[in-house]
């Protein structure tokens, strides 16, 4: 997922590199400054040419054998590990199928990851063999320890502090496996470590948290996590698209979240957030926060309206008390707020439906248009009798033109019918 | 094609999944082949018999369902086929029966369950594995 080594060591070669280069183009300025005052002989001018040539090229090998080398090791360093995860997935399969005596503590990484991929994928007897020895190996508590940065040190230790890269590596892959734990005791140091400095880390740690929280048993302690987790979602600095996914790996804990998420009030959420959650609802159906998401049908942001009707849409219910704001937003003046209520509108009561969908296969915006066009034909039995209708006496020529062409994409006419209904329209 | 009675082919990328499966089939009695992409899961349908045929979804080079119409569609073959994935969603399961599937299996899944899914086909096919 990301490169695990050598970054330490490729920088400091850029460093060096660079600093010859400057140094390098610094006195092959100063020589060319001192030619042109006739202060240096051309003999003398052609030496620091070529030198100046020598070490670039130089620096170009040095750059160049070190990608090379790079490759050709990390290869190396993958097939091993990979031979390393064959091995200790034979190991712990022999362990769990043919009672074989579990390998002593504590364990490589090898070994906890095949370890975790095995608790990942095993329920019944064995799933719970798997689970003991997770238990038996601490190893909830040896990866959080990798995750945390040792920030202790003076002088010397300072200054390496500026390597800390070094450890975010390693810190990443704890988080992984952690995500794949799924251990009730990860959450609270997981919500400490959103605060890091590192935008990766932060991450990931949501991403950690999302799947512990999801397999987390009801507790106070379960209470407590929803509450920060609902916390980060509203405020994370991180990119909505990432909170969002966080959201969506929350699975059966997603509801509390949400449900916290979406009755709070908009000044205490980062803008853009509150649509990400309610495009959650949507991806995971909770079909029990159509109420929740209803609220937002007449939001004063177009985001937040667009992303409840597209929300509703994927439910595939309107509740009553969304009724009015979703006819409404099919008038919307955003483009893209009518083009999501046009998607809406097959969910209200048939006749405002009918009336709202024609209407908007009259609409000045295309994508409007077609979503109507779509819309008419899965409104019920009568729908392609409409858009039929439609593509033969909508007052408007682009109306007809767009039901027609719905009608041809959705295999509803023949080329015979077609070229009868183009010449009428 | 040379028909090989008990012969259970898996197409199984995660290396971890299928030897799981690999062994565990193996404990109840079953030979079993594994494959982890669909170039290698077609070449062994086509090559070789199999009994039954566990098929993941998601697969390096395309999804198990291909191989799963392959089986039924251009090759006309009966095997049964379980499908084993991580996908829960109603509408896969769903498609993967229409298509021909003859049970699907979401992991995380019990070996042991496995196995007694694979002995019921087997069983129902007239291919019981014999008893270790």
């Amino acid at each position: 997922m990301w490169r695990r080594y050598g970054d330490d060591l490729y920088a400091l070669l850029v460093l060096v590199v660079f600093s010859f280069e400057a140094l390098t183009l610094g006195v092959l300025t100063w020589a060319f400054a001192l030619s042109a005052a006739r202060a240096l002989g051309g003999g003398d001018l052609i030496s620091v040419l070529v030198s100046s040539v020598a070490v670039t090229a130089l620096a170009l090998i040095m750059i160049g054998s070190y990608v090379i080398a790079y490759h050709v090791i990390s290869t190396r360093r993958e097939r091993h590990r990979r031979v390393l995860l064959d091995e200790w997935t034979a190991r712990w399969v022999s362990v769990l199928f043919e009672g074989r005596k579990p390998p002593r503590g504590p364990l490589s990484p090898e070994g906890v990851e095949t370890l975790l991929d095995l608790r990942e994928h095993l329920t019944g007897a064995e799933g719970e063999r798997v689970e003991r020895l997770v238990r038996r190996y601490d190893i909830g508590r040896r990866l959080l320890e990798r995750t945390s940065l040792d920030e202790t040190g003076r002088g010397p230790a300072r200054l390496f502090r500026s390597l800390r890269r070094r450890r975010l590596s390693g810190r990443l892959d704890a988080l992984e496996s952690l995500a794949k734990a799924r251990l009730a005791q990860s959450v609270e140091p997981l919500l400490r470590l959103l605060d890091d400095r590192e935008p990766a880390v932060r991450l990931m740690a949501l991403r950690s948290l999302a799947r512990s929280l999801a397999r987390m048993r009801p507790g106070p302690r379960y209470d407590r996590a929803i509450l920060g987790m609902a916390e980060v979602v509203m405020t994370s600095s991180l990119p909505a698209g990432a909170v969002e996914e966080a959201m969506l790996l929350l699975e059966a804990a997603a509801p509390r979240v949400l449900r916290i998420v979406l009755a709070a009030s908009p000044t205490d959420q980062r803008a853009g957030l509150v649509a990400r959650a309610i495009d959650a609802v949507g991806r995971l159906k909770l079909l029990e926060l159509a109420e929740d998401v209803a609220a937002h049908v007449t939001d004063p942001d177009a985001e937040v309206r667009a992303a409840s009707l597209r929300a509703l849409g994927r439910l595939g219910f309107l509740p009553p008390v969304a009724v009015p704001g979703a006819l409404e937003a099919t008038g919307d003046p955003v483009e893209f707020v009518r083009v999501q209520a046009t998607r809406t509108a097959v969910l209200l009561p048939h006749a405002e439906a009918r009336t709202a969908l024609w209407r908007g296969l009259g609409d000045q915006s295309w994508w409007v248009r077609r979503a109507a066009a779509h819309a008419l034909l899965g409104l019920g039995m009568e729908g392609p009798d409409l858009v039929q209708r439609a593509a033969r006496t909508h007052p408007d020529r682009y109306a007809r033109q767009m039901a027609l062409q719905v009608l041809l994409d959705a295999g509803r006419l023949d080329g015979n019918d077609a070229r009868a209904l183009r010449e009428a329209v | 094609m040379s028909e090989q009675p008990n012969r259970i082919l898996v197409v199984e990328d995660d290396r971890s999944v299928g030897r799981v499966v690999e062994v565990s089939l193996g404990l109840a009695g079953h030979d079993v082949e594994l494959a982890t992409d669909v170039r290698a899961g077609e070449s062994a349908l086509r090559t070789n018999g199999h009994s039954l045929v566990i098929l993941d979804v998601n697969l390096p080079g395309g999804t198990g369902l291909e191989l799963l119409r392959l089986v039924r569609q251009e090759m006309g073959r009966d095997v049964p086929v379980i499908m084993l994935s991580g996908q829960r969603q109603e509408d896969n399961i769903v498609r993967a029966l229409e298509w021909g599937a003859n049970d699907y299996v979401t992991k995380p899944f019990s070996p042991r369950e496995l196995v007694a899914r694979v002995n019921r086909w087997m069983k129902a096919t007239g291919d019981v594995a014999p008893v270790r």
